[in-house]
């Protein structure tokens, strides 16, 4: 077996077949997206060759475009800052002895297992301003003034969805948290409790150092997870109102399959690619962390 | 070993080469068409058509090519509905790989016009000129929108013009005329208001909804001339009818003319509220006759309708309406048997289905004679009073096309919810530029 492992030429039969797949569906597509983008194309008719004018146009002149993208990062970093620390506190908190661990966790772990469209007709109904929970609960405790059109409202769409991404995706990033803190040796908390340290004082020096990796895992698939955000923007918004929670992706969709500008909307589909890889080398670079042994 | 690994490698290279190379090249397929000279095979004839199946038009469709079927032995035709916005998406795609069914249901100007321009629709110019009686039976001028070079590409069967719908029992209570100028409308908006009903049942959710209004409102101000210029790219959405038009839907909005949050309300809810009577009005499309005067609707017998009311110092005339041909069908240039979709769209002009058409409360395309007593009065009425009709102009997202269309619509959307108009209109003017074509 080991000597079998060796050759190289085994080696190429075993991943052969799956690199054929992926270099035909990923790796061809993502060239042919590439070379799409350097036209004017509306799908039906002739191709217009005209290099880099969709990229020059999407910065310079396309507001809808830049609005897209301030969409984006504004996803990221809010995702970045609520979802990461809320979900290490509660992976702290189920690792713990607690009673209900098991049902906890199932509960957390649960808008995970719905399916996005569920979930943004779910949520469309939350916050519908006519019958939705949120406006109804306000006006039973007299809060008129602070009942909104949510997703309606060009000012409060993008916070809107953003709950909605914090509710979906915390219980998947507490789940992989869970496992990293699980992974610690007892005998090193029991040490330090020996030593009396406090809960908060666990958390900092011993916890969180410790999964240090996880977290910078987790930070990257975060990351590029928001930058390529689409299914729940399509069902709840589709973009709107006037593109006020238009993002990257679904404005990709809209120019390809909705203006049928195909080669306007690859150029767009081009930057998100290379948005995606920039930003997942810049955090992987930030923690990068020697391999850990217990 | 060597050798399987060096030929499985060029088979990844020669499948990578051929997808590389595989862009779709629109090219005219003749398969089937053999088939159908023998006379004793079957020719199967996709249609794809808008809508969701249990719509009347749908039904009256679905008819038409069951009784098509009936008559014809070696033609079978098969038909499949889609709701009409992923329609739009759908028949896109399908064009763009080259699947596009053998007939097709379409709208006007800007949303055929690329199917017809990269040469994916069949003309049936040729084939009305030859048999006059069929193209004789349309009302004049219906082909406009659907004329590209001078050749017909379409054939429509319904038409559909904007109307002010109202309930006559609400206004008579309050006293009301039906407003016929933009201060009366005014007026009405405040009895309305004070008596705890909503004047203007509007769900401008999906935003083509409210474009509506300022449409009308921007013709009755600048007449057709501004838009026409924004068509023929010699004028701007700068142009002061439309800017007009914009403050007074923020006026609208500011009056309460429009149901609370009615930018996040969605178009058949928005119905529901005129239907129970908790709106007085309505401004839709002709097609909403039947959705409210169906059997048993609580709006029977209480149901009238008006021309949209005139602005006071505007050019426009009060008898120019909005609207377009409508339920309209076209040949792909793919098509298998283009003589059997052409006697289809002939059966579908025919009285026959004409005046199940209109006895759905559609006005129609055709000249076919209805009995009156069989009419919707509602149809009646409309058909009525466009008879003064000086123009019909086309809903801009359909005379623009997708891209600029749907960019107006947005544009009246954020005006209402406060966006100001001078500013929406810049944008939209840059935006313009950019993408029509």
């Amino acid at each position: 077996m080991e000597s079998m492992l060796k050759n190289k030429k085994t080696i190429l039969s075993f991943i052969l077949p799956g690199l054929i797949i992926y270099i035909l569906i990923v790796i061809i597509p993502i060239l042919n997206t590439i070379y799409h983008s350097a036209f004017k194309w509306n799908i039906l008719g002739s191709k217009n060759f005209i290099g880099f004018d969709n990229f020059v146009n999407m910065f310079t002149r396309d507001k809808i475009f830049i609005k897209s993208m301030k969409n984006t990062f504004l996803l990221m970093i809010s995702s970045l800052v609520i979802q990461t620390p809320l979900a290490i506190l509660l992976a702290v908190a189920l690792s713990g002895n607690i009673k209900f661990k098991r049902y906890y966790k199932t509960v957390f772990f649960m808008p995970n297992i719905i399916a996005s469209v569920a979930i943004g007709l779910l949520w469309s109904f939350i916050y519908n301003p006519e019958f939705g929970i949120i406006n109804r609960l306000l006006e039973a405790v007299g809060l008129n003034s602070l009942k909104r059109l949510w997703l309606a409202d060009m000012k409060t769409v993008m916070p809107s969805i953003i709950v909605v991404i914090c509710w979906q995706f915390i219980g998947y990033h507490m789940i992989l948290y869970l496992a990293a803190i699980e992974n610690i040796p007892k005998d090193l908390r029991e040490a330090a409790l020996i030593d009396g340290v406090n809960s908060v004082k666990m958390l900092w020096y011993i916890t969180l150092p410790l999964i240090r990796h996880m977290i910078g895992i987790d930070v990257v698939l975060m990351a590029t997870g928001s930058l390529r955000f689409f299914d729940l923007i399509y069902v709840m918004t589709n973009g709107g109102p006037n593109h006020a929670s238009e993002v990257i992706a679904s404005y990709m969709y809209y120019k390809s399959f909705r203006d049928y500008q195909y080669g306007y909307g690859s150029a767009v589909s081009v930057v998100l690619l290379v948005l995606c890889l920039v930003i997942a080398y810049i955090l992987q670079r930030l923690f990068r962390s020697e391999k850990l042994e217990y | 070993m060597k050798k399987i690994a060096l030929l499985l490698l060029c088979v990844c290279f020669f499948a990578a080469s051929v997808l590389t190379g595989c862009t779709p090249t629109p090219t005219a397929e003749g398969t089937g068409g053999t088939e159908a000279a023998t006379g004793k095979e079957l020719t199967t004839l996709k249609i794809e058509a808008w809508g969701i199946e249990t719509d009347p038009n749908s039904v009256i469709i679905k008819e038409a090519v069951q009784l098509y079927n009936q008559r014809n032995d070696n033609v079978e035709l098969t038909i499949e509905f889609t709701e009409q916005e992923q329609y739009k998406t759908k028949i896109a795609t399908l064009m763009a790989a080259n699947e596009a069914p053998d007939l097709f249901n379409t709208w006007a100007a800007g949303f055929l016009k690329p199917f017809v321009t990269s040469g994916k629709v069949y003309s049936i110019s040729e084939d009305l000129d030859k048999d006059p009686e069929w193209k004789n039976r349309f009302v004049p001028g219906i082909f406009a929108g659907f004329t590209y070079d001078g050749k017909i590409y379409a054939s429509p069967n319904t038409q559909t013009v904007v109307c002010l719908f109202y309930n006559k029992e609400i206004f008579d209570k309050y006293n009301l005329e039906v407003p016929e100028t933009y201060e009366e409308l005014k007026t009405v908006v405040k009895t309305l208001n004070d008596n705890g009903i909503t004047p203007f049942a509007l769900g401008n959710k999906a935003p083509w909804v409210g474009a509506m209004y300022s449409e009308l409102v921007a013709n009755r101000i600048g007449g057709s001339e501004p838009f026409d210029k924004v068509y023929n790219k010699t004028g701007t959405w700068l142009d002061p009818s439309f800017i007009k038009a914009g403050e007074i839907m923020y006026e609208l909005a500011q009056m309460n003319a429009f149901p609370e949050g009615f930018n996040a309300l969605d178009n058949d809810p928005s119905r529901e509220m005129f239907l129970e009577g908790k709106a007085a009005m309505h401004v839709m499309g002709s097609w909403a006759i039947q959705q409210l005067t169906y059997e048993g609707s609580p709006l029977i017998g209480k149901l009238d309708v008006a021309k949209f009311p005139a602005i006071e110092g505007g050019k426009g005339d009060i008898n120019n309406w909005l609207g377009q041909p409508d339920q309209s069908f076209a040949i792909s240039a793919r098509c298998k048997d283009k003589e059997a979709a052409v006697k289809f769209l002939k059966l579908m002009a025919d009285p026959e289905i004409q005046l199940k058409f209109a006895e759905a409360g559609n006005l129609i395309a055709t000249n076919a004679q209805l009995d009156p007593a069989k009419a919707n009065p509602i149809a009646t009425k409309v058909a009525e009073l466009q008879k003064d009709m000086n123009e019909l102009f086309i809903f801009y997202d359909v005379a623009l096309g997708a891209a600029v269309g749907n960019e107006y619509n947005n544009a009246i959307q954020a005006i209402t919810a406060g966006t100001d108009p001078v500013e929406a209109f810049t944008t939209l003017q840059e935006y313009t530029e950019q993408n029509y074509e």
